[in-house]
């Protein structure tokens, strides 16, 4: 494919209304990294689209197609400012859907979903779990529509499904592919993980991730998925508290803990390492730099421990910058999960290159945002490994 | 009489990433079917269980789920929390429960 042809740099967005929307939609899915929401495929399926097979162009493949999908992040930006005279064209990236919520309760025993409780629209249940629960995904989804312009998780409707009393004092909360699943805590150490905003938007940040970049749950790779689900977690619930990065506590499950622990929180992003120190517990075991990095075999290779360094990365970069953390930081990094630029077996160090080279597209080389940036990751010692500009 | 058998438990991950670990020592002299519950029978019905475990083909899409380690007798098992079950999980779930070391 020839230069002419070639969808224009997201620099030099001026030029992509030359493209039509439908070609944009299937450049964007060209590389298989992709799916096109429900409601574009039938338009693409109906117009020409580029080949799908592998070969020698796969390399351009990618370049087109992560070019088209930061014209489109582009365009919801645009579309997003002035929303009320381009409503005609916002269905294209805002499929149809609404938000859509499933609380079921597991009644104690380790299955999902349990018992559907209250749906979409139903009053409050006189169990606060259930609740929380509900609340709780409604936040997460008004955070995604708000900002980013994005219809759930998966950018198509997703419905929001959470089970709760999973288990029996069950110490632990996850997501399981398809939902979120909270358990009671054991009372002692532990209260209901439904009690934390930024541990349930944490669980959806995983489902966030399954729809965008699934970096792959081990190493660093897996640290990065946790991380990246912890600033979900953070930015929504300062979203909601409309706490700004400089008054934001940078706290993962605060009142997670109960009043017997000596901490704060499950991890602190800001100052990682200091959230608790308890005589049952222990000290916080996360790193705060590079050179603390965590090796061991449990837990996929410490991934709830080494996110500590990409978490304080993204808090120094947002704190740095000012205002509220889930405009500038927030945007870049989902602006990289989003595009899905990054492979999924990606490291601190190409991820870190990876925001660098999405803070140069979206605020310019040489940019106080890009030297923020590039400070954050100095602080944690994380070397950016930056590829020579081949084509930009 | 049953061989001294040594079983180490450790409980990685979840969403606090804090580990659980314990240690359950069972003493040669004491006789096996004598113990509530006999802790050397489900040991050995835990190992053959551990044994026959198949990780599935594609990776999970399951986060923050809890990861098991068991070593019994010196054989090192390592479990994804939803295939843990039966024996092999009461027993897991009992030694996390002593005080081995942390």
């Amino acid at each position: 494919m020839d230069k002419e042809t070639q969808p224009p740099a997201a620099s030099s967005h001026p030029r992509h209304h030359a493209v039509p929307p439908y070609l944009l939609a299937a450049m964007a899915a060209c590389d298989g990294a992709w799916e096109a929401p429900e409601s574009m495929r039938e338009i693409i399926s109906s117009q020409p689209t580029l080949d799908k097979a592998d070969g020698p162009v796969s390399v351009t493949r990618t370049r087109i197609a992560t070019r088209a999908r930061q014209t489109m992040l582009l365009d919801q930006a645009l579309l997003h400012e002035r929303s009320t005279a381009h409503q005609k064209l916002t269905w294209l990236i805002e499929p149809t859907g609404r938000l859509n919520r499933i609380i079921s309760d597991a009644q104690g025993v380790e299955i999902t979903p349990g018992t559907l409780i209250r749906s979409e629209g139903q009053k409050p249940s006189a169990d606060i779990d259930v609740n929380r629960a509900y609340d709780g995904l409604g936040h997460v989804y008004g955070f995604l529509a708000d900002l980013f312009k994005r219809n759930s998780l998966d950018g198509s409707g997703l419905v929001l499904r959470g089970t709760v009393h999973y288990g029996e004092h069950y110490d632990n909360a996850f997501w399981d592919g398809t939902q979120m699943v909270m358990g009671d805590g054991d009372g002692e150490i532990f209260n209901s993980f439904t009690s934390s905003l930024s541990v349930i938007a944490h669980e959806l940040g995983h489902g966030l991730l399954q729809y965008t970049t699934n970096l792959q749950y081990q190493g660093q790779s897996g640290a990065l998925n946790e991380s990246i689900a912890d600033v979900f977690g953070a930015l929504v619930e300062q979203f909601v508290a409309g706490d700004d990065a400089a008054h934001a506590s940078w706290l993962i499950g605060k009142g997670l803990f109960t009043k017997a622990v000596t901490g704060v929180a499950l991890r602190s992003m800001i100052e990682p390492g200091t959230a608790y120190n308890d005589s049952i517990l222990g000290k916080d075991p996360q790193p705060a730099t590079m050179a603390e990095y965590v090796k061991t075999t449990e837990d996929n290779g410490g991934v709830h421990l080494n996110s500590g360094i990409p978490n304080r990365a993204f808090a120094l970069f947002a704190k740095a910058l000012g205002g509220n953390a889930w405009e500038t930081a927030g945007s870049l990094w989902f602006n990289v999960i989003a595009t899905r630029t990054l492979p999924e077996n990606a490291d601190f160090a190409t991820f870190a290159e990876q925001t660098l080279l999405q803070a140069r597209r979206d605020h310019g080389a040489g940019s106080a945002v890009e030297s923020a940036l590039k400070q954050a990751w100095d602080t944690v010692g994380v070397v950016p490994r930056l590829k020579e500009n081949d084509d930009e | 009489m049953s061989e001294s058998l040594r079983i180490r438990v450790v409980r990685s991950g979840g969403v606090a990433g804090i580990s659980r670990r314990g240690i359950l020592e069972l003493p040669a002299q004491e006789p096996s079917g004598q113990q509530d519950p006999d802790w050397f029978t489900m040991a050995h019905q835990a190992l053959n269980q551990l044994r026959s475990i198949q990780e599935p083909a594609t990776a999970p899409a399951v986060r923050d789920a809890f990861t098991w380690s068991l070593n019994i007798d010196g054989e090192d098992h390592v479990v994804p929390d939803q295939l843990l079950v039966g024996p092999a999980r009461t027993l897991a779930e009992h030694v996390i429960t002593l005080r081995g070391s942390r």
